[in-house]
């Protein structure tokens, strides 16, 4: 997500499109909050940072519909982590939602790329 | 808030704390091994973070569900915060007290007398029958009639009679007298209740001398005795065997404390009436029909006897109307609305103080915005506060009112159906509640929008000093109510206390302050002979007349201010007679020294004096000025002759005329009556002594001396006539009182009102007060100005109310005697002492802060 400059509430902004992330991220193996928003900060190439306020409300919200388990772990600096992992049903769900997604961005990019010869709108 | 760590939500809470600090701790650590300075590390991940109780908070939000663990939160919340300031709790739970407490006792009354169904199975099939007169007047039914009735209506399952009586309980102690009822064997059957004990009477029982007990007399009088079926009582001086005893609860007309039999003759006047009718409608006929029937009936017993029934027909009434007549049902009403005004008035009163104290919680609600708290929640908690307040405040009015209707039924007048069913079931109950939710919804509502719309910058930078005009429209608004509600209850109190002032002042025709009144029973075997009772009178009367002090003795039979009354036909000598041009008036009997003993002045002619009581006497009577007005209007009934009954043939001559003596009810206007002498073998006589001395200090004596010449007699009562009309005077007195106390709390309430209005007024415009006044302007002229808005509020709270009151008070018509109840003095003296009080609260905060010094004042800004 991008930076906002205006106070909205960030909550809301994609909602649909962080749950698919945040389950994207925990098929590569389970990981904890911040290893989640750091993945996504470094596989995005510093272009999506997510903020913890939209980040917990995904997590517990995915692990409330069965997508992902959360576990406490001990860490390797010894702290205790709570730990999220993909379950069967988030798999399945993933995989829906990246052909959903693949249509949704192949039809946006159709019209965006529209030829203008075609009757100049 | 920590919450005792056994809560799964606490666990859960815990759980985000430590996941999101972990997650801050991971962050931190890893600036610091990019080489990040420790301090500017933990500042660049706060600021990253952003609010971190609003992500908990909307974090915690995805978990749903946790509502009922939101209210108990809300539940803790309010109680920390009512508990810092205890003065406006406690102001607000007492007034809800009082104000749900004395709502739920008259709906306790009105839901015992007027609400619930008498307490016999199927109630609406129940019928009370009167006979009529040809002039329309509801009359006893005879025995006669009641027969023929009976044998030929189908309309009736059952149809019984009844007749009230009184006897004589003798036995251990005093004789008691009782009030007891004597009814046909179906009457218990038409009502449909069962003994509790033994049985009630079989139909061959109609003559003997048995009787049932009612459950009050057993517990009494028989200590409750289980084996008290089968037992022999004296009654009167006759013996009789209980043959059963009533529930506890069961109750009948006129309350009698035990039934006898009673067996109607065949050969009984066809033109004595006495009793009522009870009767049980048969399956399938409604009141109408049968109504039709017996009206059908009643004609064809005029036609077939038209010397006794010519004329006559029958009316039928539901039971239920018989014993709680409109004007009762309306009384309840009136008095309900009267308390439903007052409760609202407690309403706008406390809605008062929760919007002054938003003003002043206009910082918290701003930090707990600026927090994250959402609208909705701040409201809910502010509702649950309120509710709270007012559940809280009806649990002790509950308790005030169970505690109060012993209370309630002995100030009750003597007389009101249905007093011993007044009692707090679940009918009570639930309005309880429902009134307390209704209550606590009605007045939190607008200062909970109020407080949580706060803009959030304003209230935490000025620290809430001002008001906004919203606030203040509302608050005046209410203020306005509350003028006018108490006004409209206390010009109902004025009406009232009119009304008490003139029932007061009626004239009986007694000499009220110095008679006392002795009621007796003359029944029993010694009495049977003729002339036995005038003889006991007579002897009665000489002893009683030798105590010192008094100065006249004599009797009468019609208890003056008793109720119960005789009416009779008369014929007058010389005019024609017949159904259709019949008078009737009602007679007195009496004896030697009543006039005297009563101090009723004779106006023309004589009263009756001892010659007119021998036997072979000229027949003479004495009649009241009323009687005179309506059956003589144009010439001197002196002389004229009368005689009871339609076709009368003992003649009797009128000798005098007396002043108008009301002694039936205060409230009636002097009826036709007249006197005459002797007992006539009417079994009850009220002895009347006159004394110079205070009449209630003879009582003992005066006892003694009837009894020493018969120790058989029971006499339940001696008691001043001055006593029995402050009795008569119960009931208005009793609504009086109650719509005064409701007014007067009105008053109190409103002025409250006022006064906070104007506190607060004044407080918002010390400064500018001190100003004018520093520049020269005199202080009455500054209190004036400040007082300006304070009286409008007044002015415009009294006209409202004013009007109000004038459309309503029709409704209190029943119970106004010879008051209109748009009663011009009334009203405007109410209205006059409303804003005096009003104005003069509302004087004091404003003279208080004109008399500071301004300098004073300007520095505390």
């Amino acid at each position: 997500m991008a930076k906002e400059a205006h106070p909205v509430s960030r909550i809301e902004f994609l909602q649909g499109t962080l749950d698919l992330i945040v389950l994207q991220t925990l098929r590569w193996g389970p990981n904890h909050g911040y290893g989640i928003s750091q993945h996504i900060r470094t596989h995005s190439r510093d272009v999506l940072q997510v903020e913890t306020g939209s980040l917990y409300p995904a997590l517990h919200r995915l692990a409330k519909q069965g997508f992902i388990t959360a576990t406490w772990q001990i860490s390797e600096n010894k702290q205790r982590v709570r730990v999220y992992e993909l379950t069967a049903v988030g798999r399945r769900h993933l995989a829906a939602e990246r052909t959903r997604w693949g249509q949704f961005s192949e039809a946006v990019a159709g019209l965006l790329n529209a030829p203008l010869a075609e009757g100049g709108a | 808030m920590r919450w005792p760590f056994f809560s799964a939500r606490a666990r859960r809470d815990a759980e985000l704390d430590e996941e999101i600090a972990s997650h801050f701790e991971m962050a931190v650590q890893d600036r610091i091994a990019r080489g990040e300075d420790p301090r500017e590390a933990a500042y660049a991940v706060r600021r990253e973070f952003g609010n971190v109780l609003r992500v908990k908070e909307v974090t915690r939000e995805t978990w749903g569900g946790a509502w009922s663990e939101q209210i108990v939160q809300d539940v803790h919340y309010s109680l920390r915060t009512l508990r810092r300031s205890p003065g406006f709790a406690l102001v607000a739970v007492l007034t809800l007290a009082i104000g749900i407490g004395a709502t739920t006792a008259i709906f306790s009354v009105l839901n015992a007398v007027v609400l619930q169904p008498l307490p016999y199975p199927e109630p609406d099939r129940l019928v009370w029958l009167w006979e009529t007169t040809p002039e329309g007047n509801d009359f006893a039914v005879s025995e006669r009639n009641y027969l023929d009735f009976r044998d030929q209506t189908r309309a009736f399952q059952h149809l019984s009679a009844a007749v009230d009586r009184e006897v004589t309980l003798l036995g251990a102690g005093e004789p008691e007298r009782l009030g007891a009822a004597a009814v046909t064997p179906n009457f218990f059957s038409a009502l449909g209740i069962q003994p509790s004990l033994g049985r009630t009477f079989l139909l061959e029982e109609a003559r003997s001398r048995v009787a049932v007990l009612s459950h009050g007399l057993w517990q009494s009088r028989f200590g409750s005795d289980p084996g008290v079926v089968g037992r022999a009582i004296r009654l009167t001086g006759e013996p009789y065997t209980v043959v059963g005893v009533m529930p506890s609860g069961f109750a009948a007309p006129g309350d009698p404390e035990l039934w006898l039999p009673l067996a109607p003759s065949p050969d009984a006047e066809r033109d004595d009436h006495q009793l009522y009718l009870i009767g049980r409608l048969a399956p399938g006929a409604t009141l109408e029909s049968a109504a039709t029937e017996m009206r059908a009936i009643a004609s064809r017993l005029s036609e077939a006897y038209p010397a006794s029934n010519g004329g006559w027909s029958v009316r039928l009434l539901s039971l239920r109307d018989r014993l709680v007549g409109a004007d009762l049902t309306r009384t309840m009403w009136v008095l309900m609305g009267s308390v439903g005004l007052l409760l609202l008035l407690m309403c706008a009163n406390i809605a008062n103080l929760l919007l002054a104290r938003g003003v002043s919680r206009r910082r918290e609600m701003g930090l707990r915005v600026a927090l994250g708290a959402g609208r909705g929640r701040i409201v809910r908690q502010l509702l649950t506060e309120s509710l709270l307040l007012s559940v809280t405040g009806a649990a002790l009015g509950l308790l005030m009112a169970n505690a109060g209707v012993p209370l309630i039924k002995m100030l009750l007048p003597a007389g009101t159906p249905r007093l011993q069913e007044i009692r707090v079931d679940g009918l009570v109950l639930t309005f309880a509640l429902a009134a307390s939710l209704l209550v606590g919804l009605l007045f939190s509502l607008f200062p909970a929008i109020q407080a949580s719309s706060a803009d959030v910058r304003a209230a935490l930078q000025d620290g809430g000093r001002s008001t906004s005009t919203g606030g203040r429209r509302v608050r005046d608004a209410l203020v306005v109510s509350e003028m006018a509600l108490a006004m409209t209850l206390l010009v109902a109190a004025g009406l009232l206390t009119n009304s008490f002032l003139r029932l007061q002042q009626v004239e009986t025709g007694f000499a009220e302050a110095e008679v006392l009144a002795v009621p007796l029973s003359l029944s029993g075997r010694q009495f049977e002979e003729d002339g036995a009772m005038d003889r006991f009178l007579a002897a009665a009367e000489e002893r009683i007349g030798g105590l010192p002090g008094v100065t006249a003795v004599g009797a009468t039979n019609v208890t003056p201010l008793g109720g119960g009354g005789t009416v009779v036909d008369l014929s007058v000598e010389g005019r024609p007679s017949g159904p259709g041009e019949t008078s009737f008036a009602r007679w007195r009997s009496v004896t030697p020294g009543f006039f005297r003993a009563a101090g009723i002045r004779v106006l023309r002619g004589r009263g009756l004096e001892p010659p007119d009581f021998q036997p072979d006497a000229p027949a003479a009577v004495v009649v009241t000025e009323a009687f005179a007005n309506s059956l003589f209007p144009a010439e001197d009934p002196i002389g004229r002759r009368v005689a009871v009954g339609v076709n009368g043939t003992r003649w009797r001559t009128i000798v005098g005329v007396v002043e108008d003596v009301r002694d039936i009810g205060l409230a009636e206007s002097p009826q036709p009556l007249f006197f005459m002498p002797g007992t006539g073998g009417w079994p009850w006589m009220t002895v009347l002594v006159r004394t110079t001395a205070d009449p209630a200090g003879l009582a003992g004596a005066v006892r003694r001396e009837i009894w020493s010449v018969d120790p058989t007699i029971a006499i339940p009562t001696v008691e001043p006539l001055a006593a029995r009309k402050r009795r008569a005077l119960v009931g208005p007195r009793f609504n009086l009182l109650l719509m005064g106390g409701f007014a007067a709390v009105a008053i109190v309430l409103a002025t409250l009102g006022i006064y906070g209005i104007m506190s607060h007024t004044v407080v918002q415009r010390t400064r500018e007060m001190s100003i004018r006044i520093a520049l020269g302007a005199r202080p009455a002229r500054v209190v004036r100005m400040v007082l300006g808005r304070g009286a409008r509020l007044i002015a415009a709270g009294i006209g409202l109310g004013g009007i109000a009151a004038l459309s309503l008070a029709p409704l209190l018509g029943a119970l106004l005697y010879e008051t209109p109840p748009v009663h011009a003095p009334t009203f405007i003296l109410t209205a006059l002492l409303l804003g005096i009080v009003a104005l003069a609260s509302a004087c004091i905060p404003a003279l208080r802060a004109a008399g500071a010094d301004p300098a004073t004042a300007l520095r505390l800004e």
